[in-house]
């Protein structure tokens, strides 16, 4: 009689679109084939997963419509079935996934990524934001090399489609008929969350610059820097106020990096 | 006429994203919340609702994703997590299934059924003891609903369920519709199954919808969550009822879900059938 252990890869081959061969085996005949009551199973962790991904992922489902979702989605879970039991969580390689896909549109996979963005700022823990007050107690000799960590929430996302507005246009209380230029050309978007909100902006060049810089771990004057190059009409000040107005950063960095700033020679 | 002696609490309900707003907003009146843990572990919306409720109601985290039944055990990242949610809400109760999700690392979204065998126990025993461990609680294991058995499974369904209890003093969280379900998919006597679990362990019973499907001329139950509870298993919960009387009531909806009232009108409802179980049927004093 096959192991505990056997009889778990079994099934498990069998969900993700295996043969039933040996799990049916194994299956006890009652009135029904094994094949038979096992496919229940298959057909719960299809739709399941399906409903999940069309959940986390409204806007691209609408623009491909269900039939072509629901493949996308089937085939999607089968080749990348989810690791860890919080569905809010599962589907990071959707986006990519559906930029294989035949007969997809262009700008299908950056709007998935928008909708991804915006489902990670809903669901991200909640650590304390760092907010102007805070800032204001760093000594002024050490603004300039003050490095800020982004809160779980936020999120930065270029596209070269106008996906703010695809999304908008598309997304559950929309009307009906909206259109979207694609001639409007690409974007840069920050993602944050504001109270249990999600909140999605368009930035400037210059801002997305800056703000990319600080997530990336860069002192605010080499930030400030990069900005001022690539606009010296950059205004610091007002994308700071906006910056530090939200909850976009950590109030205290992630606690390995203190550590590390501690024990450094 | 009041069973003083059967005092609980009334029914709760299974508490689910639709309903947050309304939840948080009304002053809902039922026994008590119960969450699937899974949905509250990261911040956002759906923890702040869970906070602000606990403040006024009585709580019950229902895990579903801890997989005590893989071989390969259960993965110490999501126990955390799990203990984590259990440290801040300190719940009334927390429970799990006798089923597995995860093979081979992959989480299969679902309650798949085991092999009742010796091998089994001693997985699911050594997983629960981990999780009861890990949170820190004693937890209440749940029968689930199933679809096939398997070939070489020896210990009946209600047997494995107490020998759980006696090796890692967890309690038993019996759900009736579960009992329904799976004796109709497989051809057994509920109520025989109902007497055949250990009394003193029941702590918590669950009734929820299914709907009736036919596969190749053979009725099946699916266990959706997705309408009232059925007469049948009403009839089973008297039953239930009877045999654990101290044990609270939880309603789950999860497919379909309705407005919240109701939900609240079925938790009254199992209220009723329990207060009629224990005190009004001729048969509840010889049972």
């Amino acid at each position: 009689m096959p192991s505990l252990h056997d009889i778990q890869r079994e099934f498990s081959r069998y969900l993700l679109g295996g043969g039933a061969g040996r799990l049916a085996e194994a299956v006890r005949f009652d009135r029904l084939a094994g094949e038979r009551r096992a496919q229940i199973y298959r057909n719960h962790f299809r739709i399941t997963l399906i409903e999940a991904l069309g959940a986390t992922f409204p806007v691209a489902a609408r623009l491909v419509g269900p039939d072509y979702f629901a493949t996308a989605a089937r085939r999607f879970a089968a080749a990348h079935p989810p690791s860890q039991p919080v569905l809010a969580e599962y589907g990071a390689e959707f986006p990519a996934f559906l930029e294989t896909l035949p007969h997809a549109p262009e700008y299908l996979g950056d709007t998935a990524r928008l909708e991804w963005a915006l489902n990670r700022a809903c669901h991200a823990p909640d650590p304390p934001a760092l907010d102007a007050a805070a800032l204001a107690a760093v000594p002024h000799g050490a603004l300039a090399d003050l490095s800020l960590a982004p809160h779980p929430a936020a999120r930065l996302l270029v596209s070269p489609y106008p996906v703010h507005r695809i999304w908008e246009a598309n997304r559950g209380g929309a009307a009906d008929g909206a259109t979207v230029d694609l001639a409007e050309g690409g974007v840069a978007l920050m993602i944050w969350r504001r109270g249990v909100d999600a909140m999605v902006r368009p930035l400037t060049a210059a801002e997305h610059r800056f703000t990319a810089a600080l997530f990336a771990g860069a002192a605010l004057a080499r930030a400030a820097s990069l900005a001022l190059a690539a606009d010296p009409a950059f205004d610091l000040a007002a994308t700071l106020a906006f910056l530090l107005g939200e909850p976009v950063f950590l109030e205290a960095p992630p606690e390995g990096d203190a550590h590390d700033l501690r024990h450094r020679p | 006429m009041t069973a003083s002696r059967f005092a609980t609490r009334p029914a709760g309900i299974g508490l689910r994203a639709a309903h947050h707003d309304a939840a948080v907003a009304s002053r809902l009146s039922v026994g008590f919340l119960e969450v699937h843990a899974e949905n509250y572990l990261a911040g956002g919306a759906a923890r702040r609702a869970l906070e602000t409720l606990r403040r006024d109601h009585a709580v019950s985290v229902h895990a579903v994703g801890l997989s005590l039944g893989s071989a390969e055990g259960i993965d110490a990242d999501h126990l955390a997590r799990v203990s984590g949610l259990v440290a801040a809400i300190d719940p009334w109760l927390v429970s799990e299934h006798l089923a597995w999700s995860v093979a081979g690392g992959v989480y299969h979204n679902d309650l798949l059924p085991l092999p009742y065998t010796e091998e089994a126990l001693d997985t699911v025993a050594a997983n629960l003891r981990r999780m009861q461990d890990g949170i820190g609680r004693r937890v209440l294991i749940e029968n689930p609903s199933t679809y096939l058995r398997f070939d070489h499974s020896p210990i009946p369904e209600p047997e494995f369920l107490a020998a759980l209890a006696r090796r890692t003093g967890c309690g038993i969280l019996l759900d009736v519709n579960n009992v329904y379900v799976s004796a109709v998919n497989h051809g057994f006597d509920p109520a025989a199954y109902i007497d055949a679990v250990p009394a003193e362990a029941v702590e918590e019973i669950h009734l929820a919808g299914h709907h009736r499907a036919v596969e190749d001329g053979v009725t099946i139950l699916i266990d959706d969550h997705g309408s009232p509870v059925a007469d049948a298993v009403l009839a089973l919960y008297a039953r239930a009822v009877r045999r654990f009387p101290r044990a609270p009531t939880l309603i789950e909806w999860d497919s379909d879900i309705p407005p919240l009232d109701v939900l609240v009108a079925e938790a009254r409802r199992a209220d009723r059938a329990r207060f009629a179980a224990l005190n009004g049927a001729p048969d509840a004093v010889a049972a």
